[in-house]
């Protein structure tokens, strides 16, 4: 069973030329998703629409088989899914700690030390962290919210290729062991290779 | 993570911008209450202020009204009219000072009589220095008086009492004389005064039992001015012959002498000085109800003017302190609205990831008031303890300048400037002492610092708000875009 749907999803921006023409797809816990597409295709757009940043112009985002529009844009994004974002994303005036704290569910600590941050740095202000630190530092947050749903916007974008490899790395053993749906947005099809399913973002349609 | 814990990681954790907004929040409501505080000070100021300069009236005969006026000669060449209406008597000084609000009068009357001891000697006179030159040996100028402390003479310290005591409001049958004048009769305090009025004095006659009106002696003065005296200075000029007794026995007396004549007696004028002047008009309201008083033939006269000119003084620099408060909380307020407008365009990343957390934005914006709302206690508390020592210190200065300016108006009315003076034309309006202003209390109410703790925490408040409005316009999606 799928634990989020995209039911004939049309987006715009201006209202005339859609960015998304015809979305229909699913997604299952327990898997990893890449999404490719070139630059300006509109893959962000289809993962804020997925994880109720915004909603489709016409068609329906369902969450578990129920409208996410129902519960709410806010609370689909509070209890439902989680972002990891390719600029991390971090609010600067707090640690490490305090960052994943803010949607914690779960103990921040124990997440952040099994991401491979040590006690000291998870209590270190983030901006004092690199950058692939950083990222482990957005995903823990993901983590600990419990989310079924992980949202990923080029997560290694910023980060070189072996930090890339490892943060990929992670992200597949939060779907196959800890059951989230993970996807994760590329334009890397070597990182894409990774994934369990790969779609394709082509001229507002998604393919796989 | 609890709201509340995200406010305080915010205004501890960016420490420069609270630093900020705090220095500015307590700049602000430090001046504004210090500006409260001189305000209430400056008013308790004026009230003091006002009793010092204090403010009198007079209460007349009106001896020019026609209809009071009658014949006294009038043949084809030549009229003369009197004045033959009421006088002002002992019955209305009782009379006006049972209005509330008076606080003391002062009646005189100047008359001439012969002095005599108790066993009935004629007094000596003391001399002027140039050979004496009168027909009237025994005559001296009698100053009549309700209380000495407002003849002029005593006020000023021209005279002295350096024995016994002055004559006031209750005194009756009481006299004061000169130390030469007590010398050279060898008379003391305790022994008899008798004023004598006769044809010789008066130049008509007054009958046998009416003449004489006798006083005992409550004071020694001395003179501590220098007098102005020459050949044609008679006797009775002289200030060491000059003999002060109570008005409230001199007037019946005087009455008893003229009665003959049909030509009433009384005092020209009685002053009254006022609690607070700037109750006068009400005052004078209540007095004229009194029909107990012939206001046919009395008339008032009111000298407001230093009380009036202080009270523009102090109401331009109320106005001053007024425009100074409105000029800094419009000045802090602007500066306020700033900051925090450009501290939420710094944070609408931090609003964007919030929003892309799942927060609501009410609950965004709640972390947004309750980080000024306790920047500005913080301030607030801070205030109370600054303004408190600065109202201490702009209250000495204040006090100082109350009595400074008080004092000069006590010099202005002071006529003896240590030049040599002349009996013959002192003036004789009477002197009202001004109690001086020991304490001026500066403080700040508890009520004063509630308002303006409620008017400051609103005012932030509305800037957080105002600022926080770019909170709601934040669309939550503009992060992935605007900031990868
Ligand atoms: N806020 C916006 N208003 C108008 N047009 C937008 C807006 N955001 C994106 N677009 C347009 O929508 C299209 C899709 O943008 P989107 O950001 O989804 O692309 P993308 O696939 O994520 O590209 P990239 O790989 O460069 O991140 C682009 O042509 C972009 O110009
Ligand atoms: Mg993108």
């Amino acid at each position: 069973m799928s634990i989020l749907k995209t039911c004939n999803v049309k987006y715009t921006y201006d209202g005339k030329k859609p960015v998304l023409k015809n979305i229909s797809a699913e997604f299952e816990a327990g898997k990893i998703y890449a999404i490719l597409g070139t630059s300006g295709c509109g893959k962000t757009t289809l993962l804020s629409l997925l994880g109720g940043l915004d909603s489709p112009s016409e068609g329906r985002v369902l969450f578990r088989e129920e409208d996410i529009l129902k519960g709410g844009l806010a609370g689909h994004r509070k209890h439902n899914v989680a972002f990891v974002f390719q600029s991390y994303n971090l609010i600067d005036y707090m640690t490490a700690v305090e960052n994943v704290a803010l949607t914690a569910k779960l103990a921040p600590l124990p997440v952040l030390e099994r991401l491979g941050l040590t006690k000291e740095e998870a209590r270190r202000n983030v901006l004092k962290l690199s950058g692939g630190q950083q990222q482990r530092v957005a995903i823990a947050r993901a983590l600990a919210s419990d989310a079924g749903v992980i949202l990923a916007d080029e997560p290694t974008g910023n980060l070189d290729e072996d930090t890339a490899a490892e943060i990929m790395d992670i992200l597949r053993e939060c779907a196959h062991e800890r059951k989230k749906c993970v996807i994760v947005v590329t334009h890397s099809i070597d990182l894409a290779q990774q994934a369990d399913v790969i779609f394709r973002l082509k001229k507002g349609e998604l393919v796989l | 993570m609890h709201v509340l814990k995200r406010t305080l990681l915010y205004v501890s954790r960016k420490w420069h911008q609270s630093l900020i907004l705090f220095l500015v929040l307590l700049v602000v409501s430090t001046s504004v209450l210090t500006g409260f505080a001189i305000l209430h000070a400056s008013h308790t100021a004026a009230a003091n202020l006002r009793r010092q300069l204090g403010g009198t009236f007079r209460l007349e005969t009106d001896t020019d009204n026609p209809a009071h006026r009658k014949n006294l000669v009038s043949t084809d060449q030549y009229s003369a009219t009197y004045y033959a209406g009421d006088v002002l008597d002992n019955d209305d000084i009782d009379e006006v000072m049972k209005t509330s609000g008076i606080s003391e009068y002062s009646a005189s009357i100047e008359a001439v009589a012969n002095l005599k001891s108790g066993d009935g000697a004629y007094y000596d006179l003391v001399e002027n220095g140039h050979g004496s030159h009168t027909s009237f040996p025994h005559m001296a100028a009698i100053g009549a008086w309700s209380s000495l402390e407002q003849c002029p003479y005593f006020a000023n310290h021209l005279l002295e009492v350096t024995q016994g005591e002055l004559i006031t409001d209750d005194g009756t049958g009481q006299a004061v004389v000169s130390r030469e004048l007590a010398m050279l009769n060898r008379v003391e305090i305790g022994d008899k005064l008798t004023l004598e009025i006769n044809r010789e004095v008066v130049g008509f006659e007054v009958p046998a039992k009416r003449q004489q009106c006798t006083f005992e002696i409550v004071g020694i003065f001395d003179i501590r001015g220098e007098q102005q005296i020459n050949q044609y200075t008679l006797s009775r000029q002289l200030l060491q012959n000059r003999v002060f007794v109570d008005a409230r026995t001199m007037l019946p007396f005087l009455r008893g002498c003229t009665e003959e004549l049909g030509m009433p007696v009384g005092y020209d004028e009685i002053t009254f000085s006022v609690d607070d002047p700037a109750e006068m008009d009400s005052i004078l309201q209540s007095l004229q109800e009194n029909e107990a008083i012939n206001w046919e033939c009395f008339k008032i006269t009111v000298d407001n003017a230093g009380y009036q000119g202080a009270e523009s003084a102090l109401k331009s620099m109320d106005g001053g302190i007024r425009g100074m408060i409105f000029a800094i909380a419009a000045v802090g307020g602007g500066a306020l609205v700033l900051l925090l407008g450009i501290w939420a365009k710094s944070r609408i990343h931090e609003t964007g990831i919030l929003l892309a957390l799942g927060r609501s934005k009410g609950e965004i914006l709640v972390q947004r008031l309750a980080e000024s709302a306790l920047i500005a206690l913080l301030a607030l508390g801070a205030s109370w303890v600054c303004s408190g020592m600065a109202a201490n210190e702009v209250g000495n200065r204040l006090l100082a300048q109350v009595n400074r300016q008080s004092g000069e108006e006590t010099k202005k009315d002071s006529q003896y400037s240590g030049m040599p003076f002349s009996a013959a034309d002192f003036d004789l309006t009477p002197v009202f002492s001004a109690p001086k202003v020991e304490e001026l209390d500066v403080e700040l109410s508890g009520d004063m610092f509630a308002s303006v703790c409620a008017a400051e925490l609103l005012i932030v408040l509305l800037c957080a708000g105002t600022a926080g409005i770019s909170v709601m316009k934040t669309k939550p999606k503009a992060i992935l875009t605007e900031y990868e």
